[in-house]
């Protein structure tokens, strides 16, 4: 059994520090506003703090003594816990993926946190060893996920001519895909809920701010000041997609496929391609006129990236380069180019329901005659109703099933037959007075299951899927 | 595409009107509890049981007398070699593909009115979705569960 590398102890200090330094900010608040300093002013303060640090070191290096480790051909072995002792070991053949996640503190001793995940009860299905050499987290990574016998530590290099690298995103490509990643909505939003908590803190208040603002300054200065502030939201949400996609990197290693990302926090994602579910090409409102895309997979098993419920593979892409992508990921899944649409006679029924909005706004037109302007958006919504009954279509060939949809961003659903749980379709009333149906497919995904649907198909092509699962080899 | 070939057992209909009637009668309860508040409580308005009388008319209506039927009616399965196939609905009608090595496990169950009637309801999961296949009677029931387990257990396809 091995012990993880000792610069733990001071990652797990301050991992505790870090989850105590809310109260003890708050303690220290408290004790300047009260009515006399005694906490600060007394040598209390200093023992009370001194005797926590003591304790939270004497903790974390007892952490780092009884964690053990051990990895075999078959399972990796953990024995942990210093009051409560766990063991766990887990079986090769049970482990879904494998990441490695490395801050700042563990890069500098070019170290990492390998974090294995299995099938089952999300909460237990993980485990995780902290502050591993590299070098042996790739080894450990390599033993673990390879069919054939280990190879030895010092023996690396053996299994390198099967690497091969996919995609390495550049620095142009990363901007791009930050410009258009749409978070800018989610920026702004954040930023605006930042600025609110600012001015509440002005003496007159929110409201008294605007109208100040707005006397003074007129309507031409508000639309700049606004304009700025989409300006500035912009670039934040442009870093902040930079910040998480730099070196974004994929590898294929034999049957799996590893995806490095990150510009201070180095994540890397392993996943087996055995166990991908679906392919999911988004093609973003922004993106869309340039004709890019990006492309995501679902995995069955384990919860796949924390951040996005999806793994991204590949963060921009042209539209006509993905077909070669997928045929040197995948080599099994095509992007096709001829989908059936859905009927002409659909088309109405995706205006109708674009117009709901509209219609039951009514009451607040009548009462509130300014309000008329969001009838602007009118022309906007006709426009995503015509496009989105123009791109609902489905496609098959004889183990494929390719779904196209649009909500907002257009999307189109690569899946196997035999990764399609179940399949269903819905009609109601109104639809099957036009001969429409709505069909769905469930998929096994990561943390949960999912599924998918495009809304008025004709129910001939209804029957064309069913009985295309339904012929079962 | 033509429906399902099978349907639901004939007591379905009797368990299903049981099953209304329960609910009918806690309604009944509900609302006599009521009236007789508003007798002794001057102050109670009346309105309210009156009001739950109606309700209970209503969920009559519709729970024990118009639905049981009409369900019996939608409800079609078709349980085959390679897969399960099932249609419900009346506004909205379902139609539900399974391919049988997809399935995961199935359960069978069934509450004291089903029992009483000798049926039993179905439950099929797969990785992705779960489906259900209420009111079997209890041959049947048994019969398509070990059919399934058993085709379940036949292929071995890993996700």
């Amino acid at each position: 059994m091995k012990r993880q590398h000792p610069i733990f102890i001071i990652k797990g200090l301050i991992d505790e520090i870090k989850s105590y330094i809310f109260p003890i900010v708050l303690f220290i608040l408290f004790s300047f506003f009260g009515e006399d300093f005694v906490l600060i002013e007394d040598d209390w303060f200093l023992l009370v703090t001194l005797a926590f640090l003591f304790l939270g070191i004497v903790y974390a290096f007892l952490k780092w003594v009884f964690f053990k480790y051990q990895v075999t051909h078959e399972a990796i072995k953990i024995h942990s816990g210093v009051l409560i002792k766990k063991q766990r070991h887990i079986k090769k053949e049970r482990i879904q993926t494998i990441h490695l996640e490395s801050g700042l503190l563990y890069r500098a001793f070019k170290l990492t946190k390998l974090t294995i995940e299995t099938a089952g009860n999300l909460n237990e299905s993980e485990v995780s060893i902290e502050a591993l050499p590299l070098d042996e987290a790739h080894w450990i990574k390599k033993t673990l996920t390879e069919n054939k016998k280990p190879v030895e530590l010092n023996q690396e290099e053996v299994n390198q001519d099967n690497l091969k690298t996919i995609k390495e995103i550049d620095m142009t490509t990363l901007f791009k895909a930050g410009f258009t990643s749409g978070s800018v909505g989610i920026v702004m939003a954040l930023l605006f809920a930042l600025i609110a908590q600012i001015i509440a803190f002005l003496p007159n208040g929110l409201e008294t701010f605007f109208k100040d603002s707005y006397s003074r300054l007129g309507i031409s200065l508000i639309i700049i000041l606004f304009l700025v502030y989409v300006f500035i939201a912009w670039i934040i949400s442009i870093i902040r997609y930079v910040i998480r996609y730099a070196f974004f990197t994929v590898t294929k290693e034999n049957d799996d496929l590893m995806v490095e990302r990150g510009l201070f926090v180095k994540k890397t994602l392993t996943l087996k391609l055995t166990r991908v579910q679906s392919i999911i090409i988004t093609e973003g409102l922004l993106r869309e006129p340039f004709n890019y895309a990006s492309i995501e997979v679902e995995v069955a098993g384990g919860k796949t990236d924390k951040e996005t419920e999806l793994t991204i593979i590949h963060p921009l892409i042209k539209k006509h380069q993905i077909d070669d992508f997928l045929n040197e990921v995948f080599s099994d899944y095509q992007l096709t180019k001829t989908f059936t649409y859905a009927p002409k006679r659909a088309r109405m029924r995706f205006l109708f329901r674009n117009l709901i909005p509209y219609v039951l706004l009514t009451p607040v037109f009548i009462f509130f005659p300014l309000s008329l302007w969001v009838m602007l958006f009118l022309p906007v919504s006709i426009l995503i109703a015509l496009s989105q009954h123009k791109h609902a279509g489905y496609h098959l060939n004889d183990d494929t099933l390719t779904l196209s949809k649009r909500v907002i961003a257009k999307k189109t659903i690569i899946t196997k037959k035999k990764h399609i749980q179940a399949l269903s379709f819905k009609a109601t009333f109104l639809q099957r007075f036009k001969s429409l149906s709505t069909i769905m497919i469930h998929i096994l995904a990561a943390p949960k299951a999912k599924s998918y649907q495009v809304v008025d198909l004709s129910v001939s092509d209804q029957e064309m899927i069913y009985t295309w699962l339904s012929k079962e080899v | 595409m033509d429906k399902p070939s099978e349907t639901l057992h004939p007591n379905a209909l009797k368990a299903f009107r049981v099953r209304g009637l329960v609910g009918f009668s806690v309604m009944i309860v509900l609302s006599i509890t009521l009236l007789i508040i508003s007798i002794i409580e001057s102050e109670f308005p009346v309105w309210l049981s009156f009001s739950g009388f109606g309700l209970s008319l209503l969920i009559f209506m519709i729970n024990v007398i118009i639905m049981p039927h009409l369900k019996m009616k939608y409800w079609g399965y078709e349980i085959k070699e390679n897969e399960i196939d099932i249609q419900h609905g009346i506004i909205i009608v379902k139609r539900i593909l399974i391919p049988m090595n997809r399935v995961q496990h199935v359960d069978l169950s069934y509450g004291p009115i089903l029992k009483k009637f000798k049926l039993a309801s179905i439950l099929i999961t797969t990785a992705g979705s779960n489906h259900e296949i209420p009111a079997l009677d209890f041959e049947t029931a048994r019969k398509v569960h070990q059919t399934i387990s058993h085709l379940v257990n036949l292929s071995e396809d890993d996700v």
